[in-house]
């Protein structure tokens, strides 16, 4: 059969679809829709779009960070974790997403944000409630029966204008579909709440992340909302809903680990580049946010102030800021030695020069193979007048 | 009746390829005006693609290899324009070859390209202004690894000007490099 075939009988069961119940049964562990199904058509294409996404170069594929993620999606997906392929993508948006077929996404701007195991657990938990569920399934079939008559009238007349899976998995791709219901997002908290608990990580952190998407959507500019929050949006009901569950288990499940320690352990040695992927949006207010968290965090105290004199430097008006921030931070450890070029470059603003060609030829001692040796050294003749 | 079909079957076609073409010309290997602000004269014929924001050029396909001409983008713009609320890096005046360099780098990262590394930069003229050159690689948004070069100067009024070559690793980027080059070389800036 040609790959079109699974696609068109899709799309005449998707319109057919309409006239039958939707989905309510949750997927079993390893269980596959029937090949003959309109589900089994969304999962085609799919996967398709799980091709393109692993050949995108966006995946991150650092071995030890890639199988603790996975570690810790099996903890809480138990019997699910076989159905699931997690990646890490490399994106300074905050985001996670879960697709029909069993492909799960999170962004790196997302690990940035979790304070410890348990609020990745959380996510995780919740997404795989999404694929248990099929929240997306669901979502999709109740969009096709409004348009189900007009299509099969269209179908009965030879025109085949129907959505077809291709388009519904462009929708997806773009999040419209992955936008969920009030009551298919309660269902996930629900479901993820207690994959959590059974995981046995500190449930109070479920409600605690939350609080923290609320906080960052509060702090950054209001036209641009953290994507996660577009297609999983939070509300006051909400959070009750989870401190509430939070409150009624006993004792001993409040008192189980949050995983801090272990959590940055893994997330540490990729806060630098993924850091630079945030800098390069420029949304100061979001940067500021996630520094501020971050320095809450086991990470290097010179590489968050190296970061603040980089969020400085890219904003307006802050030079003296800029100067004393990056001044401070490049002695200190965990800072890069790029960040003595930085500090040179806001003395040379300032028309300090003796100063900032000694930070040019700081930087030059530390990285002698730079790229930009070449060019940096021109700085350094430039500043000291030398044209021997 | 077939006639009439046929005859707007043809118009239709004719307007199909039309359109299809329209935004692309020949930029013939004579000089050419690059926003008022500095002329280049290719050595061959390079397809012109028409963008709003700046002139594109290629010979095998935009996404296989592009010469990309900035010319004179002021302080607080950015080097390309997209739709929709999406905020790109901006050029500032005060900027320096290395800063230039991580402009393109940023504009790429936030235009879904992915793993930008700027791995050259050392002093260049461009004409007889004191400018720069730069080398990067990255992956395009399908994941194919895509190098690129690219020369510039900041005027004496705070404007950058810029070309930008880039293609795919395996050979696009090799295959018109040296046309790029001669390209570089053939700027002359508009006093």
């Amino acid at each position: 059969m040609t790959p079109l075939r699974p696609a068109l009988a899709a799309a005449v069961l998707l319109a057919a679809g309409a006239c039958t119940p939707a989905a309510e049964k949750p997927l079993k562990p390893g269980q596959r829709p029937d090949p003959s199904s309109d589900e089994a058509g969304l999962w085609l294409q799919s996967k398709e779009l799980e091709r393109k996404v692993r050949t995108s170069g966006k995946i991150v594929e650092d071995a030890q960070l890639t199988n603790y993620v996975n570690d810790t999606l099996c903890r809480v997906a138990q019997s699910y974790c076989g159905d699931i392929r997690l990646y890490v993508v490399r994106n300074p948006i905050p985001n996670a997403a879960m697709y029909p077929h069993g492909m799960m996404t999170v962004n790196t701007g997302m690990l940035l944000r979790f304070s410890n195991e348990a609020q990745l657990a959380n996510v995780l938990g919740h997404e795989v409630a999404h694929y248990r569920e099929r929240h997306t399934y669901s979502r999709i079939e109740r969009q096709q029966a409004a348009m189900a008559g007009a299509m099969l009238s269209k179908l009965a007349i030879g025109m085949a204008g129907v959505a077809p899976p291709n388009q519904l998995i462009n929708l997806i791709a773009q999040g419209h579909v992955l936008a969920y219901s009030r009551s298919q997002e309660a269902e996930a908290d629900r479901v993820g709440f207690r994959l959590l608990k059974r995981a046995r990580y500190d449930v109070q952190e479920a409600a605690e992340f939350w609080d923290t998407m609320i906080a960052e959507r509060e702090a950054a500019d209001a036209t641009t909302p953290p994507v996660f929050l577009s297609t999983h949006p939070p509300s006051k009901q909400r959070m009750a809903e989870l401190k509430e569950l939070a409150r009624e288990v006993d004792g001993k499940h409040r008192e189980e680990p949050s995983h801090g320690q272990r959590y940055w352990d893994h997330i540490s040695p990729h806060v630098g580049p993924w850091m630079d992927d945030a800098v390069a949006l420029q949304r100061w207010d979001r940067i500021q946010f996630v520094l501020d968290r971050l320095r809450e965090q086991p990470v290097a105290p010179g590489l968050i102030q190296f970061y603040q004199g980089e969020l400085y430097r890219g904003r307006d008006g802050h030079t003296r800021d800029a100067l004393q921030t990056l001044r401070a931070a490049c002695p200190k450890p965990g800072s890069p030695t790029r960040c003595y070029r930085s500090l040179g470059m806001v003395l040379w603003d300032q028309g300090r020069k003796t100063r900032a060609a000694e930070a040019f030829e700081h930087y030059l001692d530390a990285n002698p193979d730079a790229g930009d040796e070449p060019m940096v050294r021109s700085y350094i003749k430039d500043l000291r007048g030398d044209d021997t | 009746m077939m006639d009439r079909i046929r005859g707007s079957a043809l118009i239709v076609a004719g307007a199909l390829t039309l359109s299809s073409c329209a935004p692309y010309s020949v930029a013939e290997p004579e000089r050419h005006d690059i926003g008022g602000a500095y002329s280049v004269q290719p050595q061959t014929a390079w397809n012109h693609f028409k963008r709003a924001d700046h002139p594109i050029w290629t010979k095998d396909g935009r996404t296989l290899q592009a010469l990309h001409f900035f010319a004179d983008v002021k302080d607080g713009q950015p080097l390309i324009k997209v739709d929709g609320k999406q905020k790109l890096p901006t050029f500032e005046r005060d900027m320096r070859a290395t800063e230039v360099a991580q402009l393109v780098a940023d504009t790429l990262k936030a235009t879904k390209k992915n793993q930008v590394e700027v791995e050259q930069v050392r002093p260049a003229t461009f004409d007889t202004h004191e400018g720069f050159h730069f080398k990067m690689s990255f992956r395009g948004d399908d994941g194919v690894a895509m190098k690129a070069v690219a020369e510039g100067f900041v005027s004496d009024k705070g404007r950058l000007n810029l070309i930008y070559y880039e293609g795919t690793q395996d050979y696009y980027h090799a295959e018109h490099l040296e046309d790029a080059k001669e390209i570089f070389r053939s700027v002359q800036v508009t006093e």
